[in-house]
């Protein structure tokens, strides 16, 4: 919450990171709203951001820092949203159309809505764990990221490699 | 399907992703970074502000109670007026110690557990302050006639403050009922959870147990 007014050298500094990094942004934003609120939430995330940026050690990497803030942004959308909207809106019909798995012909399009539907009945905090994973980060970087062990990112992150193995024999995935 | 194969359309994706948002980031006006900087900052003010208040009003009920130490009602009213003027403080107290805890740059379990704990601190606020609302009306009833006409009240009308206090615990019961029927109705309660937007008891509660149970090892 520092308030304190920011010199036109650090809003260079700032953009030019936001830029460097904006994929993360709009990675998180995408994996955490609708498609009607995308844009919002990613322009909230870079506010928090720009709102965080006076207290960012510069010894630190941003990426780490990005995503704690990208991520606590993210999953506060979406718990904000209600459990009933949660229920009945999920975030994968809007960005494909939704359709009977069993009805459809296999085609290109498959696989990226199965890895949706498959983020969308993760809890927030695995959303956030599998995000990472797929990103490539580090056991070390995921581990500092949601402020857990590395023991536990291991066994969290094999407990999701089984819960994709049954995801994808319940939807019929090859 | 297994996780590793995901990567190859997560990469696929975000480079979907990457081509069809135009919104440049570097665009983001100054009044909506200046509104994000201080959203928690009104709230934060307000805390010292509820502690003034609360300070008044348990110095100005203590000075009551102690002046009426001869009639009981008036006493207990002006110690029960005491004791919520207290809770005032406590309660901005503990909100502020909460919201200074809030730092989104920690590790996002951390800051998500702070958060839920804050959540749920404001929701059983809300809901004890309405029991506190109801259950203080004999009190102010007794306290605000002593005060404005320097008469007692239970000595004229004792039954005006006996019926006051038995429609406020009437309402408080009710609201207990309604709270209880609203646990066991589904229906009821995803309407509720829909009304506070996410902010229900049961909604903060089934957010922490999801911090502590991904915590865990």
């Amino acid at each position: 919450m520092n308030v304190v007014a920011i010199s036109d050298a650090s809003r260079v500094q700032f953009s030019s990171l936001l830029e460097e990094h904006r994929r993360m942004v709009f990675k998180v934003a995408n994996t955490y709203a609708r498609a009607a609120d995308r844009e919002d939430l990613a322009q909230e995330i870079a506010a928090h951001l720009w709102g965080a940026f006076p207290d960012y050690d510069s010894s630190r990497p941003f990426s780490t820092w990005l995503y704690r803030i990208a991520l606590n942004v993210g999953i506060s959308h979406l718990r904000s949203r209600s459990a009933r909207e949660r229920q009945t809106v999920p975030l994968e019909l809007e960005l494909h159309e939704a359709a009977d798995p069993q009805a459809r012909e296999p085609d290109a399009d498959e696989a990226p809505r199965l890895l949706e539907q498959f983020i969308t009945q993760l809890d927030a905090l695995n959303r956030a764990l599998l995000l990472l994973y797929l990103d490539e980060r580090s056991y070390r970087e995921i581990a500092e990221i949601l402020g857990i062990s590395e023991t536990n990112v291991s066994t969290k992150i094999n407990r999701l490699k089984e819960r994709v193995r049954r995801f994808g024999e319940t939807h019929g995935a090859r | 399907m297994e996780l590793d194969e995901l990567k190859q359309q997560w990469r696929e994706l975000d480079r979907k992703l990457d081509r069809s948002i135009a919104l440049n980031l570097r665009l983001l006006t100054e009044k909506r970074t200046r509104r994000a900087k201080l959203r928690l900052v009104p709230m934060l003010l307000l805390q010292p502000l509820q502690i003034i208040i609360g300070l008044a009003l348990a110095i100005f009920f203590a000075r009551f109670w102690v002046a009426n130490l001869n009639s009981w009602p008036l006493m207990i009213g002006g110690m029960f007026l005491h004791a919520l003027s207290v809770g005032l403080i406590i309660d901005a107290v503990m909100r502020t110690l909460l919201i200074v805890r809030i730092e989104y740059s920690a590790p996002v379990v951390k800051s998500q557990r702070h958060l839920a704990l804050l959540r749920r601190w404001e929701i059983r606020s809300f809901k004890w302050s309405w029991v506190a609302i109801w259950l203080s009306l004999p009190a102010l009833l007794l306290v605000g006639v002593k005060l404005l006409t320097t008469l007692n009240l239970w000595i004229l009308a004792p039954n005006a403050v006996l019926y006051t206090a038995i429609g406020a615990l009437v309402a408080v019961g009710l609201s207990y009922l309604f709270d209880l029927w609203a646990r066991h109705s589904p229906r009821l309660n995803a309407a509720m959870d829909s009304m506070y937007v996410g902010y229900s008891i049961a909604g903060a509660k089934a957010a922490l147990n999801e911090i502590e149970e991904f915590a865990r090892e």
